[in-house]
């Protein structure tokens, strides 16, 4: 399927909710991840040892994954599902994956990860911008779609696609969801 | 190692259980807290920290205290104690050893500060008006009074800069 991109996704009054709660919030709980993905993807004439790059690791709070996993999760689920769930033939929704918020951390140039497939069935998702910066998502045609806050990107990600760091902000932070 | 009133001890916790601490911090089932409020002025780049509370004055541990237990046991020996303070700060890695704020002492009471390294990195301690530093490896514990002047400086040869600071007293 090709991206579509929805600026301005959540009114501004829930989307500083959605941001205060998960950037502004001293109690809301991360975990470490010591690889942003660990992909078979082999990309031609780019022979990168992932594993072993320093800048390749990221935090991330498990909002659901088939059940609900956090606390917050009832007010992911609150502010998205009217916009998300019920948005008809363009999100197709029928019922949730996984909604996770992740934070990649600042490097002094932009730093791609691995491309990768979130999972390896045909299915639907998203990546939500909880701040601006020069970090992005690059799709499989090679499109890089740009973190900018309060931007929603629907894509496949059945199809490959990576995330980058950021040289721009102490950290990019966003939700990414998925489902069928 | 003594540096006036500045201890440094290796291998501070027995081997088994430093393993087990440093496997649960740095895996993926251990919370860090993100304060976006620690700012620096010279560079935005660098604002915020991660942190873990496992005890606070007045507030108590929390679910995760029976992990950095064997600290306190090693740390009171051969006394008791009374702990202040037990926090965890994770930074993450830069391409140069940032220095992380001003110099700063932990409290204005008598008591002591101890700075455990999880991991082995090229970030580094250093004490106002001491020249060497203190250097982060793993199971390394640095014990000073803690109205000394201190700084962290980040790393940049790992992901993350991992140590657990603890404030307390001991008695007889």
């Amino acid at each position: 399927m090709k991206y579509v991109i929805i600026d301005d996704f959540l009114p501004q009054e829930d989307f500083q909710s959605i941001k205060n709660m998960i950037i502004g919030n001293p109690d809301f709980n991360w975990h470490i991840h010591n690889e942003v993905t660990n992909s078979d993807y082999r990309e031609e004439n780019k022979q990168i040892d992932y594993k072993n790059q320093k800048w390749n690791w990221y935090m991330f709070h498990l909002f659901y994954f088939h059940v609900p996993y956090s606390g917050y999760f009832d007010n992911i689920s609150k502010i998205f599902s009217e916009k998300i769930y019920k948005m008809g033939d363009i999100t197709d929704f029928k019922s949730l994956i996984r909604v996770k918020a992740n934070f990649y951390p600042y490097t002094s140039e932009v730093k791609e990860h691995q491309r990768h497939r979130d999972h390896p069935f045909s299915h639907k998702g998203a990546v939500f911008s909880l701040n601006t910066c020069d970090g992005f998502t690059r799709m499989v045609n090679g499109d890089k779609i740009d973190s900018v806050e309060n931007r929603l990107v629907i894509f496949d990600p059945s199809e490959y696609h990576n995330s980058s760091t950021t040289s721009s902000c102490r950290a990019r932070f966003n939700i990414n969801f998925n489902w069928l | 190692m003594n540096k006036g009133s500045i201890d440094i001890i290796d291998d501070f916790v027995p081997q088994e259980e430093f393993a087990t601490i440093q496997t649960v911090m740095m895996g993926n089932t251990f919370p860090w807290y993100w304060n976006p409020n620690i700012t620096y002025e010279d560079s935005v780049e660098r604002n915020g920290q991660f942190s873990h509370t496992f005890f606070r004055e007045n507030e108590g541990r929390n679910d995760w205290y029976n992990l950095v237990r064997p600290i306190m046991r090693e740390l009171y020996s051969p006394y008791k104690g009374v702990l202040y303070r037990c926090k965890a700060n994770l930074n993450p890695r830069e391409d140069k050893n940032y220095q992380l704020g001003d110099y700063y002492s932990d409290y204005n009471l008598t008591c002591k500060t101890a700075i455990l390294y999880i991991n082995t990195n090229n970030g580094y301690t250093k004490f106002k008006g001491v020249d060497d530093v203190v250097e982060s490896v793993e199971n390394r514990i640095v014990i000073f009074d803690s109205h000394l002047k201190h700084v962290g400086f980040t790393c940049t040869d790992e992901k993350t800069r991992v140590l657990i600071n603890i404030n307390y007293v001991t008695y007889q």
